[in-house]
């Protein structure tokens, strides 16, 4: 006979399932799954690393070529396809290896302490309009992660903040999301201070500015180094717009980052 | 024996390579491609071909790795993908109970919209903890774009498959009628 409604669901199997469904969930807040979600981690991160960077790369070149569509077609056809990958293998390579230089070069002028990290993954936030506002490194606890510190890209400038660790990863939330609210100073006569926070997901905004702080476009905005575990004096961005109207108390400033979030492959977190 | 322990290992391999898409590649990817959702799709074409014992287990699968190695509240996508298949179960018996290609395309929609209506929701019900100010996300252009998209990526990669599995496969003859 043809179970109609939910009379479905109550059969043998499917309360096995469910029970070892409940298994689940509990063995996991337990902490008795642990081992074995370290070992599918340490199992997936190479994969997770390799298909990050083929997708950030693809994405990428779909945004700087979709105008060039047509003309890069037929010059493709001419193009040999074997030396056309190479030729992207080792750019990757040399990209990689540029940026690993400027880490080090900055390191060796700055005295930080620093764990390299690999971007494994963003999360894509969907109930709002901003994504690409967190990713995913592949350090987490045990290699000396923790949540409140710094990360920043090989220019040195700060690109978010650890919010989450884990054993073995760890997520960053960038500088222009929502939940990155940084200890900030302008750069201005007055050095002013304030908290940064992000603003969807595009730039980074400083609010509750006294109307008697003087702040200009251009103005280099920077880390102040209060209360958080964060050194001072990373960059943060550029002042682009100053909101300041007569009849409020506060005046607010509009942040323009000085680098591009969506390229961020290699970072470094920046140890107390 | 042998060719089922052949077929078995090929979908947990496939399994596998979904899971690594969907957490490193396609999130990465433009924003409107981001909607894809491959382990749904598979789950859906797993509930038609296999039953739903099978989709269920797949469920399992892609909601356990998906949950441990993203930072959302354990059970997100687990619980996301297992109502999913018992709604769609529930349709399928009681009212897409012919199986065509529309039902199914209609089968599928309804499940992209269902599973992003309950990841959504259990995502904001978990981060109800005041540390972010999490938005009620239904009226939000964002969540709306990105339904929107996930429903339009689901039912053009579930009705391509199911046309080109349906000409591989002799499970779904009866299925297409030939004009005669």
């Amino acid at each position: 006979m043809k179970k109609k409604g939910f009379n479905f669901l109550i059969t043998r199997w499917n309360l096995g399932f469910f029970l070892f469904f409940a298994i689940l969930i509990i063995g996991h807040y337990s902490g008795i799954l642990n081992p074995l979600e370290r070992v599918f981690f340490e199992i997936g991160n190479p994969f997770n690393k390799w298909l990050y960077q083929k997708s950030h790369r693809l994405a990428s070149d779909y945004q700087e070529n979709k105008r060039d569509f047509v003309a890069d077609l037929a010059a493709c056809q001419e193009k040999n396809i074997i030396f056309a990958v190479d030729s992207a293998k080792t750019k990757e390579l040399q990209d990689e290896n540029n940026k690993l230089r400027a880490f080090i070069d900055f390191f060796s002028n700055h005295e930080y302490r620093k764990i390299y990290a690999d971007v494994l993954a963003q999360e894509v936030l969907s109930e709002t309009n901003e994504s690409r506002q967190n990713i995913i490194i592949d350090k987490g606890f045990k290699d000396g992660v923790s949540v409140g510190l710094g990360v920043i890209n090989e220019k040195g400038v700060i690109v978010g903040k650890v919010v989450e660790a884990k054993d073995r990863n760890a997520k960053i939330c960038l500088v222009t999301s929502r939940s990155c609210k940084l200890a900030a100073t302008i750069q201005n006569q007055n050095k002013t201070m304030g908290v940064s926070e992000g603003s969807l997901g595009l730039t980074t905004k400083m609010n509750f500015i006294p109307q008697t702080e003087k702040i200009s476009i251009n103005d280099l905005v920077i880390t102040s180094g209060l209360g958080e575990i964060i050194p001072r004096g990373l960059a943060i961005g550029r002042v682009s717009e100053v909101i300041n109207k007569s009849n409020e108390i506060w005046q607010s400033a509009t942040i323009e980052p000085l680098v591009d979030l969506n390229n961020l492959t290699i970072v470094a977190v920046v140890l107390p | 024996m042998l060719l089922k322990v052949f077929k078995t290992g090929l979908i947990f391999l496939l399994a596998i390579l979904i899971v690594f898409l969907q957490f490193s590649f396609i999130p990465s990817l433009p924003q409107s491609f981001q909607a894809i959702n491959l382990p749904l799709i598979l789950i859906l074409l797993s509930l038609i071909f296999s039953g739903p014992h099978s989709s269920l287990l797949l469920a399992l699968f892609f909601g356990f790795f998906l949950d441990s190695w993203h930072f959302y509240f354990f059970a997100t996508y687990l619980l996301s993908f297992v109502g999913v298949v018992l709604s769609a179960q529930l349709i399928l018996k009681n009212w897409l109970t012919d199986r065509s290609l529309f039902s199914f395309l209609a089968l599928t929609a309804i499940s992209s919209f269902s599973y992003n209506i309950i990841w959504n929701f259990l995502n904001f019900i978990f981060s109800l903890n005041g540390s972010n100010d999490s938005r009620f996300f239904l009226f939000s252009f964002g969540f709306l774009k990105q339904l929107f998209f996930s429903i339009f990526w689901s039912v053009l990669f579930c009705g391509l498959l199911f046309i080109f599995l349906s000409l591989v496969s002799h499970r779904l003859k009866p299925v297409f009628l030939k004009k005669r």
